[in-house]
């Protein structure tokens, strides 16, 4: 089986799932929630009722702020920070708390509140994922030594790292849509996490073509890279199926508070190990011929 | 050789488990686990909650303050916190225009109050019952010697330490014991000649002054015992008032001693300190003191001496202009001529100078450099001669090793250019919300066993032995993060996932390299001692970038306090590492028990179940 003859459509295909991602970043843009945005807070007590912070989470989407942060502060007293409520915000979650927890709370306290996340963090974040991408093509100039231009596969590497980390953000773009997820600080870490997983499954399998390129030294090129895929292919699926194990279990049976968070993981899983099959290695094939038959 | 790994591996595990399930741990000073959480572990903001502090802020002129200085005394705190090495705290100005700053920041050691009673104090019941009066529960009371020693596990909150200091200081009696000299009658016989006090002569005396007394009673020969219940702490004006009213009679007072008063109360712990690091503006400065120059006539030379450069009614104090914002770095430590701590200071450029010019002028004229905290004084010392360089240190009669920290990090970060003022202090629970957490945390535990029930029945006893390492692994890694400690939060536990999936990778990778060894027509052991071989360049590249990846981050989250990164990477850089060990030790030692130990013929069992029909490879 030639999982790449197909493989400048491919390339072309990698092309445009990177254009559009791109645009999809610009327009609609990632959707900032409130620990990147300036926001309200509101203090309740409740007398007779302790409702659950799922309750009171599910009543502020009901008024229709998509995301809130609940903390319990002891004897039914919740702080609560939420998109700014406006003028009549306020009104519209009082009136779906009581309905869902048969009491209206009593407001201790109300006001506006700006971002938690410092300005520098995303711009920080993305200097040191820089920075970082650097020392790992040098790693891997280092380890891949023994093979012919080895800063092909350093190169091949970040730019299927790069390619993940625009997909997954396109990708959930585009799942805000639909079940309304936002970009917390908590998705820099998501973020952060997806890259280092692309990174992990891309060299497995440059790893597999190395140790072929030298066991089989007269093979054709593109045979060895073929040959690799197709002999790591159980494995990345293999690891790739038991990390969505957790993941899918913990979206569907855990609390509502990581789902956003997981979702990211989910998406940099998959694309991370249908990336490391099919735009890893292709990247190297296009290297080495061109983009024509 | 077989053995010797078996029991590295097993001294190692029963170490790790013992380090989980033993809480707390003591070793002298050294504790670990002396919390309620999941196995002792250390948890952060989000995932246990913590101490929510809001703060008003105004200008020094006391007014409202600009959003300029709101938003730099938000940098600033965000700067302290982290710097303090407090984990992903939460700063977050409120109010339009920023008039206020919420600062949540994850448990801390709990707040402690040290008190005792000079003798003949309340019983402990009676101490209790005055505590939880105060609405203060679910905490702990030891008496240590003289000392009781509260300890609470969270914040105490605004104002609950005052009413306990409040309960403790006005309700039980107190006695005060007071002797009058005798007044020697003429004419008398020996023993009939002493005349003391009585009631009539006192009383009044105590009814004109309003002192509000519960008892006075005559103890015999001018002593008496009087006992009120309101005594109150952190003054003796009641027992002046008391004294003076007293002394207006025609005896001699010569004692005055309460009995069973608070006299001792002091609150501690890690969110006061946390509190003293966050709240205060931390504005240091270098005053020259000009001792007196000229001795009033009616004083003693020596005593002029004394008092010309200590005495403020002589001195004159002259600011230098070296400030907080002269400082280029600070850093807490020990000099070889103090026995307490202090805190050095490295000044810039215009703070060397200027020092160097101050310490030349004051080494001549005998004058002193006054150092001032938010116009506290600390210390004020001479110099010999003039100091280039531009290095002192800094210290006080109150700043231990704790405060030096502190204003090491203050100095560090900058005075803040407003004034702060604790206006709510309370405890909060999980920004993610505890409910949800364990939820998550179960969903979690049961997909963890989904793998490995996968992981058995696809690739059998491969499986098994992946299985078994994963398991090991979790143990070592919830063992190392306990024993450093690592605090987690959902970062961390990010960083931990990977690092778990790069265990299965890793075993994966050993499983399906041994199982290509087999089809490819090796016995058994042979495959495994290659399938080790070929596995580990692999698992190396993959963990290597991932370690650089995690220095990378961690260096940055630490320089640029960007602390959610930080923790990050510090899990992520542990969990890969230890993984890469485990996976490969660990497996490897397992692999070999198995097959060496001749139970039954196992080849087959190191097939996956697809594999055995269809042995071209291809999938």
């Amino acid at each position: 089986m030639n999982l790449l003859s197909k493989r400048i459509y491919l390339f072309y295909f990698s092309i445009l799932a990177i254009v559009i991602s791109t645009v999809l970043l610009f327009v609609p843009g990632l959707p900032l929630g409130i620990d990147f945005t300036s926001g309200s807070t509101i203090t309740y007590r409740w007398t007779d009722q302790n409702p659950s912070q799922e309750q009171i989470s599910k009543s502020i989407n009901n008024a229709g702020f998509d995301t809130s942060i609940i903390q319990s502060m002891g004897n039914n007293e919740f702080f609560i920070r939420t998109a700014d409520i406006g003028q009549d915000g306020k009104e519209r979650i009082d009136i779906e708390l009581e309905q869902l927890i048969g009491e209206k709370p009593v407001t201790l306290d109300t006001n506006t509140v700006g971002s938690s996340v410092a300005d520098n963090t995303i711009r920080n974040s993305i200097i040191a994922v820089f920075v970082a991408s650097l020392f790992v093509m040098l790693y891997i100039i280092y380890a891949f030594r023994n093979v012919e231009q080895s800063y092909v596969y350093a190169i091949a590497a970040i730019l299927t790292l790069v390619h993940d980390v625009m997909v997954v953000m396109a990708l959930f773009i585009i799942f805000s849509l639909f079940i309304g997820s936002v970009v917390n600080s908590i998705f820099i870490v998501g973020i952060l996490t997806v890259i280092g997983y692309s990174v992990n499954d891309t060299i497995v399998i440059f790893d597999r073509i190395r140790e072929n390129l030298i066991v089989n030294k007269s093979m054709e090129f593109m045979n060895v890279v073929n040959q690799s895929v197709r002999e790591s292919i159980t494995r990345s699926l293999g690891t790739s199926i038991t990390t969505s194990i957790v993941i899918i279990s913990m979206i569907l049976f855990g609390g509502q508070s990581l789902r956003d968070f997981l979702l990211v993981l989910l998406l940099g899983v998959i694309i991370g190990t249908y990336s490391s099959i099919f735009v890893a290695s292709n990247l190297l094939l296009a290297w080495k011929y061109g983009l024509k038959k | 050789m077989r053995f010797k790994g078996i029991i590295v591996l097993g001294v190692c595990l029963v170490i790790s488990l013992l380090a989980i399930f033993i809480n707390p741990i003591k070793i002298n000073n050294w504790e670990r686990g002396n919390n309620d959480n999941l196995l002792g572990m250390v948890l952060g903001l989000d995932l246990k909650g913590g101490t929510h502090l809001v703060y008003s802020i105004t200008s020094t002129a006391g007014e409202e303050p600009t959003i300029e200085d709101a938003e730099g005394v938000r940098k600033i705190i965000d700067k302290r916190v982290n710097e303090f090495g407090v984990s992903e705290a939460n700063v977050q100005l409120l109010g339009t225009p920023p008039n206020k700053i919420l600062v949540q920041i994850p448990s801390q050691s709990g707040d402690q109050i040290t008190f005792s009673f000079s003798d003949d104090g309340p019983t402990m019941d009676e101490i209790k019952n005055k505590i939880s009066s105060a609405g203060l529960s679910d905490y702990q009371i030891e008496k240590i010697e003289d000392e009781y020693i509260v300890t609470y596990e969270q914040t105490l909150g605004l104002g609950t330490s005052e009413k306990i200091q409040s309960n403790l200081a006005n309700s039980f009696s107190v006695k005060v014991m007071i002797n009058f000299s005798p007044i020697r009658l003429e004419g008398k016989k020996e023993g009939e000649d002493l005349e003391f006090p009585n009631i009539e002569d006192l009383e009044p005396l105590l009814k004109d002054s309003n002192i509000e007394y519960e008892q006075l009673n005559d103890l015999g020969f001018g002593a008496w015992e009087l006992i009120l219940s309101n005594f109150g702490y952190g003054d003796d004006s009641l027992a002046e008032e008391i004294m003076l009213s007293l002394s207006e009679t025609k005896y001699n007072l010569v004692n005055l001693q309460p009995k069973g008063e608070l006299n001792n109360f002091i609150i501690s712990g890690g969110i006061q300190s946390a509190k003293r690091l966050i709240g205060s503006t931390a504005q240091l400065d270098f005053r020259v003191r000009e001792c007196g120059k000229e001795k009033p006539e009616e004083l003693d030379i020596n005593v002029w001496e004394l008092v010309k450069c200590y005495d403020p009614q002589y001195y004159n104090e002259v600011a230098t202009g070296i400030e907080s914002k002269n400082l280029t770095d600070a850093s807490p430590g020990t000099v070889p001529e103090l026995s307490q701590p202090v805190v050095n200071v490295v000044f810039d450029e215009d703070g060397s100078d200027i020092f160097y010019e101050v310490t030349d002028r004051i080494s001549r004229t005998g004058d002193l450099l006054s150092i001032y905290l938010d116009n506290e004084e600390l210390v004020s010392p001479g110099a010999d001669k003039a100091i280039s360089g531009g290095r002192a240190y800094i210290y006080g009669k109150d700043i231990d090793a704790e405060r030096a920290r502190e204003i090491a990090v203050q100095l560090r970060s900058g005075a803040l250019p407003a004034k702060l003022e604790l206006i709510q202090e309370r405890n909060v629970d999980a920004v993610l919300g505890s409910e949800s957490l364990t939820k998550s945390l179960t969903a979690g535990i049961i997909g963890f066993i989904l793998v490995l029930i996968f992981m058995i029945s696809y690739y059998k006893i491969p499986g098994i032995i992946a299985s078994l390492t994963l398991i090991i692994y979790l143990v070592f890694v919830i063992a190392i993060f306990k024993i450093l400690p690592v605090t987690l939060t959902l970062s961390g536990a990010a960083a931990l996932i990977l690092s778990i999936g790069f265990a299965v990778d890793a075993n994966i990778l050993i499983s399906e390299r041994i199982k290509e060894e087999l089809l490819a027509g090796r016995n058994l052991l042979n495959s495994i001692t290659v399938g080790f071989d070929r596995a580990w360049p692999s698992i190396r590249d993959g963990n290597f970038s991932t370690i650089i990846t995690a220095l990378v981050l961690y260096w940055f989250g630490s320089n640029f306090s960007t602390s959610i990164m930080q923790g990050f990477a510090l899990t992520l850089g542990i969990g890969v590492l230890l993984s890469m060990i485990t996976s490969f030790q660990v497996n490897r030692i397992l692999v070999r028990l198995i097959t060496t130990s001749n139970l039954f013929d196992k080849t087959n069992l190191f097939i996956p179940i697809s594999k055995k029909t269809n042995t071209d490879g291809d999938a």
